[in-house]
C-alpha cells in the first residue's frame, strides 16, 4: 500500500503550485493498494519517496509493481533520507528543495524531449523536400512521398541502420530496443549500445515485417540507402511503419 | 528540583523554575512566579488546552513532540532545553547539546513500524491533553498536527508575541517557493508529481 497527498509535502507542493494525483482517485487518508497504483499513479512525471526510516524506500524500489511505472523505470524519483511528514518551516524548506530537485528531473526529461525534437528538426532539414511538424506528441513528417505521424517521444525504436540513423538515434537519446548494426563489424557507437538492444544480423539483405512486428516499435529510424533500395525493390513495406529517414549523403553534402 | 513523569516517559528531572513549555505541544517556564515582576513579565494566553501566564522572555522550553513543535520552537528562538518522541531530522538546526529527552513507548525498539503517523500523533496529542501535570510544571502551549505548519507558526508567534521573528523565517521560505515556481515553470507546466511513502507490510 502506499499513501500520497496527504503529509507536508502536498503543503508544500501546494505552495508551488505544483500538480499532483486528483484525491478522488485515492482510497481513505490518501492510501492507494498496490494493484491501482498503475492506473493511479502511471503517468505522474516524477516521485517524491518519503522515508519512513523503516527501510521502506528500498523495499519499494524492489517491487516490481512500483518499478514497472514509467517515472520509476526512467529514473525520476526523489528519495531524501528523513521523515518529511510533518515537521515546521525547516521541514518545509527541506521538502521543497526535493521538490525542486525533482522538477529539475521533469525538466531534464522535456529538455531531452525538446532536444530530439531539435536534433529531429535538424536531421529533417539535411534531407532533400523533408516536411515537419509538431502537433502534440506527433510530428507530421513527410520524406520524398512518404508521409508518417511519429512519436515526438518514442519508447521503442528500431534503429535499421549501423551508421547515420544509429548516430542520430543516440544523440537523439531514443529508447533502441533492436538494431541491425552488426557487432562483428566494431564501431565506435557499440559502446553506447546497451547490453539490452537486440542486434538483428543481416536484416537489411533480407527484411522482415514479421522481425520488425515482434518488437512492437513506435519508431524506425531507417537508412536512406537501404530505404530506396527496399522501396525501389519492392522487398520491405517500410512505409507501412513510422519511419524517420537518415540521410547520409545529405548530412555529408550539407557539411 | 522536581520530576516529571509524562504518559511517554520515566521519571524525567525537570526544573520547574527552568521550564517555558510547548506541546504537540511547547511547555515553558520563566523565573519568579509569584512575583510581581513575574506578573509584568508574563502575558495571559488562551489556548485549547487552558490559560496560561507566559512568560514573555522564557528561559526553558521543552517541545513535546518533536515532529510539529521542536521547529517552531528553533525558529522563533525560544531557549529548547530538550525534546522528545524522535531524534531530530538532520535538517532542522538543533543544538547538538539539547537532548532527546525521552520516546514514546510506542516507537521504542522499532521506530518504522507502528500504527502510522496520523495515528501516533493523535496518541501524542491525547498524552499531552490528559496529562494535566505537565501544566503543573509549566505553561503548555499546544501545536495541531491536522493544521498546517504555517498556522501552527503562526499562532506560538501570537502567543509568544513573536510574530516578527515569524515572518522572517516564513519571509525565508517563501523566497525560496518563489524561486523554484520562476525556475521549475517549464518543467511544472503539464508535469504531474506526487509524494508518497510505502508501507511493505500492508497489501491493501
Amino acid at each position: 500500500m502506499v499513501r500520497t497527498g496527504y503529509m507536508a509535502q502536498a503543503q508544500v507542493l501546494a505552495d508551488i503550485g505544483g500538480t499532483t494525483v486528483d484525491p478522488a482517485l485515492l482510497g481513505a487518508d490518501g492510501t492507494l493498494s498496490m494493484e491501482n497504483v498503475p492506473a493511479v499513479l502511471g503517468d505522474v512525471d516524477a516521485f517524491l519517496v518519503v522515508d519512513l526510516r523503516n527501510g521502506s524506500p528500498a523495499a519499494l524500489a524492489e517491487n516490481p509493481i512500483w518499478q514497472g511505472l514509467p517515472a520509476v523505470a526512467a529514473g525520476r524519483v526523489q528519495a531524501p533520507v528523513g521523515n518529511t511528514n510533518f515537521g515546521s518551516v525547516y521541514t518545509a524548506i527541506f521538502t521543497a528543495q526535493a521538490w525542486d530537485t525533482a522538477y529539475g528531473l521533469v525538466g531534464w526529461r522535456k529538455d531531452l524531449m525538446t532536444m530530439r525534437l531539435a536534433i529531429l528538426a535538424a536531421g529533417i532539414a539535411l534531407v532533400a523536400g523533408p516536411a515537419f511538424a509538431q502537433d502534440g506528441d506527433t510530428i507530421t513528417y513527410t520524406y520524398g512521398a512518404f508521409t508518417a505521424e511519429l512519436p515526438a517521444n518514442p519508447e521503442r525504436v528500431l534503429v535499421l541502420d549501423n551508421r547515420t540513423g544509429l548516430e542520430f538515434a543516440l544523440l537523439a537519446g531514443y529508447p533502441i530496443v533492436a538494431t541491425d548494426a552488426d557487432e562483428a563489424v566494431p564501431t565506435h557507437l557499440d559502446a553506447l549500445l546497451g547490453d539490452d538492444v537486440d542486434r538483428l544480423y543481416g536484416f537489411r539483405a533480407a527484411p522482415s515485417a514479421e522481425v520488425v512486428l515482434s518488437y512492437d516499435p513506435d519508431l524506425l529510424v531507417v537508412g536512406q540507402g537501404w530505404w530506396t533500395y527496399w522501396q525501389t525493390q519492392g522487398l520491405f513495406p517500410a512505409d507501412a511503419f513510422p519511419v524517420l529517414v537518415a540521410d547520409g549523403s545529405a548530412c555529408t553534402a550539407s557539411g | 528540583m522536581r520530576r516529571l513523569r509524562t504518559a511517554s516517559t520515566p521519571l524525567l528531572p525537570i526544573d520547574r523554575r527552568r521550564l517555558l513549555a510547548g506541546g504537540a505541544a511547547l511547555a515553558a517556564s520563566a523565573l519568579l512566579p509569584n512575583t510581581s515582576r513575574a506578573a509584568a513579565a508574563t502575558r495571559s494566553v488562551t489556548t485549547a488546552v487552558g490559560t496560561y501566564d507566559v512568560p514573555r522572555s522564557p528561559r526553558a522550553v521543552v517541545a513535546i513532540d518533536s515532529r510539529l513543535d521542536l521547529e517552531p520552537a528553533i525558529a522563533l528562538g525560544l531557549p529548547v532545553i530538550g525534546y522528545s518522541y524522535g531524534q531530530a531530522e538532520p535538517w532542522v538546526p538543533v543544538d547538538p547539546a539539547v537532548p532527546l529527552l525521552t520516546v514514546p513507548p510506542e516507537r521504542r525498539g522499532n521506530p518504522g513500524a507502528r500504527a502510522g503517523p496520523h495515528r501516533l500523533h493523535q496518541r501524542a496529542e491525547q498524552r499531552v491533553l490528559a496529562d494535566r501535570r505537565l501544566s503543573e510544571v509549566a505553561p503548555v502551549l499546544p501545536v495541531d498536527f491536522e493544521a498546517p505548519w504555517r498556522t501552527n507558526l503562526a499562532d506560538l508567534a501570537a502567543w509568544l508575541d513573536l510574530a516578527g521573528r515569524a515572518d522572517a523565517v516564513l519571509a525565508a521560505y517563501d523566497a525560496l517557493i518563489a524561486d523554484i515556481r520562476q525556475r521549475r515553470a517549464a518543467a511544472m507546466a503539464g508535469a504531474k508529481v506526487a509524494a508518497l511513502q510505502y508501507s511493505p507490510a500492508t497489501t491493501r
